[in-house]
């Protein structure tokens, strides 16, 4: 009892617990009984049907072909350590257009005459599309780290920017109002009535970014990494091992998937007063 | 200035200018020319139908809006500068509001420039901080150490009976407990006067005549103005000393009422019935004959 | 369940149907490489015109897999990735047809605007194909016979694809290629410092068909007399004037011809027997792995 209360109060009773929801919260959606259902029997079929040649099995491998594959690459490629390589560019990409983008929008959604000055020009370039500014990346930064993690940070930026911005400008004026009158300077609006509001919109638009950025870290592996899951998809390509390559597919869903759980967590920690609205 | 003026208007416009359903822009006029003075202590009702600029003027009032002529005094101190009038002071105005409208207050420096406090129908409190959270925000804005705050906010919250819902959010009380809050909130900073905005007009009525009590316990000789927007004819009778009715577009003083009826009243006070009487025959013949000016 | 079972059953008979459209000309596909000079020079002339396009591919992984669906008739690979495509199943429609031999063995290339001699070599950093170690040992078998010190040469081993990008980037002074590369990096712009010549298949140092090999033309098995017909035509190309090969392959990499004008040409050949038995040893055993 003593020790339970020990552990179970602060600290890292809390996070034990934190950890526990977080993964009965995302693995339980996932694998719920009626997924089970449908899943395992797909999984039946993907371990059949190449065995049996309905479809050409070095094209198309069997499950266990990829387990195989996955374990050969973990052992002999380092897969755990490219994945690493993977996760940390792509954390450090996020995290920069995260620490960018919404300062920016926040200024942008407060001010009318800082919107004025700079959002056509982020209009002007957030229509390109986030691979076509690969080549003009190249050129500048050369082949290496710094293109690779530009890149991921040229996906995530736009997303959080515009939603952003658009979520701090709609904020109800009737808050304000009510803060205004209080004697509340514009600093601790924005900190403490802006910001808030907009929460929810915000990580909806992390959300987003996530997805780009993740696509736009495959594609600035593909061009030129040495390490990461992109570069091992590439090269899987190129010598024709195609367990190996859906070996790497699947292990950047389960980034992608893992990334999107940690920030609908985040959402429900964060966001306890939209709960009983 | 005045003595015994806590509120002072003076000639108070507000023009609007709108696009039409034909694309046409066309004036509105939300206010024409009011003058009002409020006393010490009192509390008034400006009532009207929908629509005829008393929230506006409320709003003008606390310094939230920027009336188009005149001028607003609070206990004898001007509620945002004089609009200017020569070209050379439009320009100089155009210059130092290029980036910060003129209604906002400091930049980082919270700065609370008259003792008053504001109460909205609905969006009057902040819902994604705590009761205890949302009481210590005006007070931190005020200046307070955390302790006194802490302990400012729960006398109040105390006293308007959410001592128990401390650390609950608004999403998770009733619509009657949120005004509640609102009133302590607007309370703790203990002002000299409070501006509220169709307070009750969101719950039901039973709840609306509990809170109404309450707010009249609450300021029971506390000796702070009161200036209260309604449509409810009863309830202006109920709490007020004194009622001032609005007639719409444009929106100018139509009448004044004083009741002296003591308190604590009975609802169904002969007095007030006949006042209550005499304004609605006076609010129908407004809407009936739909004057455009009132002299 | 039955939309799901009805998506499977179109996945399947996608991958099932083998009726692919051949153009009247046959598709030859590549990577740009300049050692290919005689299919450059082929495509200008008239026979080859009239009987072949030649397609560039991104990478010759693309030219393996446009080779196993069909969708091109022949296509130059890297021979280890050809023993890699090997094992797929749909090698089996696919022939060896030729190869591309390039005769030079180990080379030492540096920086365009180096000028490091190779008597002062030692002390500098120098790339080595980590994937082809044995070119350093040939290396230093070659230059034994002249007055150069190796002791102090700081050797780098870095994976062959990023030797040129590393001497780019300056993050190594001078590099030891397989000979074809040599090519490569002069289209580049860069030196070369040192190059072996006399090179004879069956070096003890080296297997003598990955080590000389570049590219091995695979074709698709069915279509015999079109086959013989190209194998005939890039033969010949490849027999043609050096000068004549020289334009044509700085025309397709838009480089001055002066550029190859010292280096020697690839020559391509008919598969030999040699040849054949390695990938029908390769294939066979690894079929289902």
């Amino acid at each position: 009892m003593q020790v339970e209360q020990q552990y179970g109060s602060k600290g890292f009773g809390r996070l034990t617990r934190g950890a526990g929801l977080f993964l009965r919260n995302s693995f339980g959606s996932l694998f719920s009984r009626e997924f089970i259902k449908v899943l395992i029997p797909l999984l039946l079929l993907w371990e059949v049907i190449p065995r049996f040649d309905i479809l050409p099995r070095t094209l198309a491998p069997t499950l266990s072909d990829v387990a195989l594959a996955f374990r050969d690459m973990v052992i002999n490629k380092g897969l755990l350590l490219h994945i690493l390589y993977s996760l940390g560019k792509f954390l450090a990409g996020l995290l920069i257009a995260v620490f960018t983008a919404i300062p920016i929008g926040i200024f942008m959604g407060w001010n009318l005459p800082i919107r004025k000055h700079t959002l056509p020009l982020f209009q002007i370039l957030a229509p390109i599309p986030p691979p076509a500014w690969v080549p003009l990346t190249i050129i500048i930064f050369g082949i290496g780290l710094p293109m690779q993690i530009y890149l991921i940070f040229l996906g995530a930026f736009y997303p959080i920017l515009f939603n952003t911005y658009q979520a701090i400008k709609d904020t109800d004026p009737r808050y304000l109002s009510s803060a205004r009158v209080f004697g509340a300077s514009e600093l601790t609006l924005i900190c403490n009535i802006y910001f808030w509001n907009a929460l929810g919109a915000i990580i909806m638009s992390v959300k987003t970014g996530v997805a780009i950025a993740l696509v736009m870290l495959v594609i600035a592996e593909m061009y030129g990494g040495r390490s990461g899951i992109g570069y091992l998809l590439v090269e899987a390509k190129d010598f024709f091992q195609i367990p190996a390559m859906v070996v790497c597919m699947l292990v950047l869903g389960m980034i992608g998937w893992f990334s999107i759980e940690i920030l609908k967590f985040a959402e429900l920690k964060l966001a306890l007063w939209k709960v009983g609205r | 200035m005045e003595g015994g003026e806590m509120i002072e208007a003076r000639r108070i416009s507000k023009f609007f200018s709108i696009v039409n359903k034909e694309g046409i822009a066309e004036g509105l006029t939300a206010c024409l020319s009011v003058t009002l003075s409020i006393e010490k202590g009192k509390i008034i009702t400006l009532l009207g139908p929908s629509g005829c600029g008393k929230s506006t003027f409320l709003e003008i009032l606390a310094g939230l809006q920027a009336p188009s002529e005149g001028e607003v005094f609070i206990d004898g101190v001007r509620v945002l500068e004089p609009l200017p009038s020569t070209r050379a002071e439009m320009d100089a105005y155009r210059k130092r509001y290029r980036f910060l409208s003129p209604l906002a207050n400091d930049l980082f420096r919270d700065r609370p420039k008259h003792d008053i406090a504001m109460i909205f129908q609905d969006y009057a409190v902040f819902p994604w901080m705590t009761v205890l959270q949302n009481v210590t925000f005006t007070l931190k804005l005020r200046g307070l150490r955390r302790a006194e705050r802490e302990k400012q906010a729960l006398f109040y919250l105390n006293k308007v009976g959410l001592g128990a819902s401390l650390h609950k959010y608004p999403s998770q009380l009733s619509g009657g407990m949120r005004q509640r809050l609102a009133f302590a909130r607007a309370l703790s900073v203990e002002p000299k006067a409070i501006l509220m905005d169709e307070p009750f007009a969101a719950v039901d009525l039973l709840t609306r005549e509990r809170l109404q009590d309450d707010l009249l316990k609450l300021l029971d000789s506390s000796g702070i103005t009161i200036v209260i927007v309604t449509h409810d004819v009863a309830e202006a009778a109920y709490l007020s000393d004194e009622i001032i009715i609005f007639s719409p577009s444009p929106g100018t003083i139509r009448n004044r009422f004083t009741i002296d009826v003591p308190r604590p009243r009975r609802r169904d006070h002969p007095e007030l019935a006949d006042i209550q009487e005499r304004i609605s025959r006076l609010l129908k013949y407004d809407i009936d004959n739909e004057s455009e000016y009132s002299i | 369940m039955v939309t799901l079972l009805l998506v499977i059953l179109c996945v399947v008979f996608a991958f099932q149907s083998t009726r692919k459209l051949f153009s009247p000309k046959a598709i030859i596909g590549h990577n740009g490489s300049p050692l290919l000079a005689f299919l450059y020079a082929a495509d200008e002339g008239d026979e080859g015109r009239e009987a072949f396009t030649a397609a560039k591919f991104n990478s010759s992984a693309d030219v393996g897999y446009a080779l196993l669906s069909g969708t091109i008739h022949a296509g130059f690979i890297e021979p280890e990735k050809a023993l890699e495509l090997s094992r797929l199943s749909g090698f089996d429609n696919l022939v060896v047809l030729g190869k591309v031999t390039f005769p030079y063995g180990v080379t030492v290339i540096t920086k365009k605007g180096s000028s490091l001699r190779l008597q002062d070599i030692n002390g500098h950093h120098i790339g080595v194909p980590s994937d082809n170690p044995a070119l350093l040992e040939e290396f230093t078998t070659a230059v034994s016979k002249y007055p150069v010190q190796l002791k102090q040469v700081n050797y780098q081993f870095l994976p062959s694809d990023a030797i040129i990008p590393a001497l780019d980037a300056g993050k190594i002074h001078g590099a030891i290629v397989k000979g074809s590369k040599s090519v490569i990096a002069i289209s580049d712009g860069h030196n070369i410092l040192f190059q072996k010549w006399d090179m004879e298949p069956g070096n003890e140092c080296c297997p003598p068909v990955i080590d000389q090999l570049e590219f091995v033309l695979l074709a698709q098995k069915k279509e015999q007399t079109r086959n013989r017909a190209l194998v005939e035509i890039l033969t010949g190309s490849a027999a043609l004037n050096p000068s004549v090969l020289r334009a044509a392959l700085s025309r397709a990499e838009h480089v001055p011809e002066t550029l190859f004008a010292d280096l020697p040409l690839a020559s391509f050949e008919l598969a030999d027997n040699q040849l054949l038995s390695l990938f029908s040893q390769h294939s066979g055993t690894d079929h289902h792995k």
